[in-house]
């Protein structure tokens, strides 16, 4: 490693645990972000910051006025922009030394399961069933950690699945009953739940990236930010899934 | 009986006098519901359905453990202290 990146990430390799090894496991990943929203927007910034080497960032929308309340990678100048476009453009101003690869696209299942089959981690902060079963389904099919959060109004989820790990997958916990999301354009989203949420998967990533700790494998956080009450649920793979069994 | 806490996320509150949770005491998860009906009969009606059956994008928990690793709505509360609502959130 050379003396800059040396310092650039000196406080997190002094983190006791993590190490020079564990800067150098970071380095060498590629972390899948679906969705830079208001998950994606901090784990992003996160990711990059922390020295992810390489981040490969899927969305297809554009920043409309009404995220910047919560989607802290985009600014008023970049309404009506394409996310993927001003996501790399913030990334690449906080770290240049990483490599930033940006899909302006609505992945299919085809294209997600390739893609999934070329990074170590995927972190999914999409706004909708359809693309976090159709994620988890790439992820369970490649084998590979999925950081999964969630959330509208004032709660949060957030779980990381192993099926590397034989651990239960998304499907296991949560049915497909094919209905549509509450989004927060009718429910409401509180900003900054979102960057805390968003962060958690950063940190979730970081640690199943070097190896740091233990990760929330095969657990579910969930928050209520109203009260402030946090709860960590166990879960388990279900016989009868559809997706991993 | 046994007494038990079910905690509600945030978006439920509303439907039970903006409470965080209730207090009541059971014998099991089915009788806990029976009970929550009787007094915020709206909330019930967004966990269970019409049948009396718990909807797909409701998980109940006992302390840590989904009960449907358990005995489902069937499950005794005896040995356990706290129930959580979870519902399926998809927001981003």
């Amino acid at each position: 490693m050379k003396d800059e990146a040396l310092l650039r990430y000196s406080r997190q390799i002094m983190v006791r645990g993590f190490d020079l090894e564990g800067q150098d496991r970071l380095l060498d990943s590629r972390a899948l972000i679906i969705g830079l929203g208001g998950l994606g927007s901090p784990a992003s910034l996160y990711l990059a910051a922390a020295g992810v080497g390489t981040l490969i960032l899927a969305d297809d929308d554009v920043v409309d006025l009404t995220n910047l309340q919560r989607q802290i990678l985009h600014g008023t100048q970049d309404v009506g922009r394409p996310k993927t476009d001003s996501a790399r453009q913030r990334l690449a101003a906080l770290n240049d030394q990483i490599e930033l690869i940006t899909l302006n696209e609505r992945l299919t299942a085809e294209r997600l399961h390739e893609l999934v089959a070329t990074v170590d981690i995927v972190l999914d902060g999409s706004d909708n069933f359809a693309t976090r079963f159709a994620v988890n389904a790439a992820c369970v099919a490649a084998s590979k950690p999925l950081v999964s959060a969630a959330v509208i109004g004032l709660d949060g989820q957030i779980g990381v699945f192993r099926p590397d790990l034989d651990g239960p997958c998304y499907r296991c916990v949560f049915a497909d009953t094919g209905e549509e999301a509450q989004s927060c354009s009718e429910t409401g989203v509180l900003g900054p739940l979102t960057g805390v949420m968003g962060s958690l998967q950063a940190v979730e990533a970081v640690k199943v990236l070097s190896g740091l700790g233990e990760p929330l494998n095969s657990r579910l956080l969930v928050v209520d930010a109203l009260t402030q009450t946090w709860r960590r649920m166990n879960l388990q793979r279900d016989p009868n899934c559809p997706v991993c069994q | 009986m046994t007494p038990i806490i079910i905690t509600l996320p945030a978006a439920l509150q509303s439907l039970a006098d903006d409470q965080a949770q209730l207090r009541l005491n059971a014998q099991t998860v089915n009788e806990a519901f029976v009970q929550i009906a009787q007094e915020h009969d709206l909330l019930a009606k967004r966990i269970l359905t019409r049948g009396g059956q718990l909807r797909p994008f409701v998980n109940v928990f006992l302390d840590e453990q989904d009960i449907r690793h358990l005995n489902g709505l069937e499950t005794p509360l005896d040995g356990y202290q706290e129930m959580t609502i979870v519902a399926s959130v998809a927001g981003g």
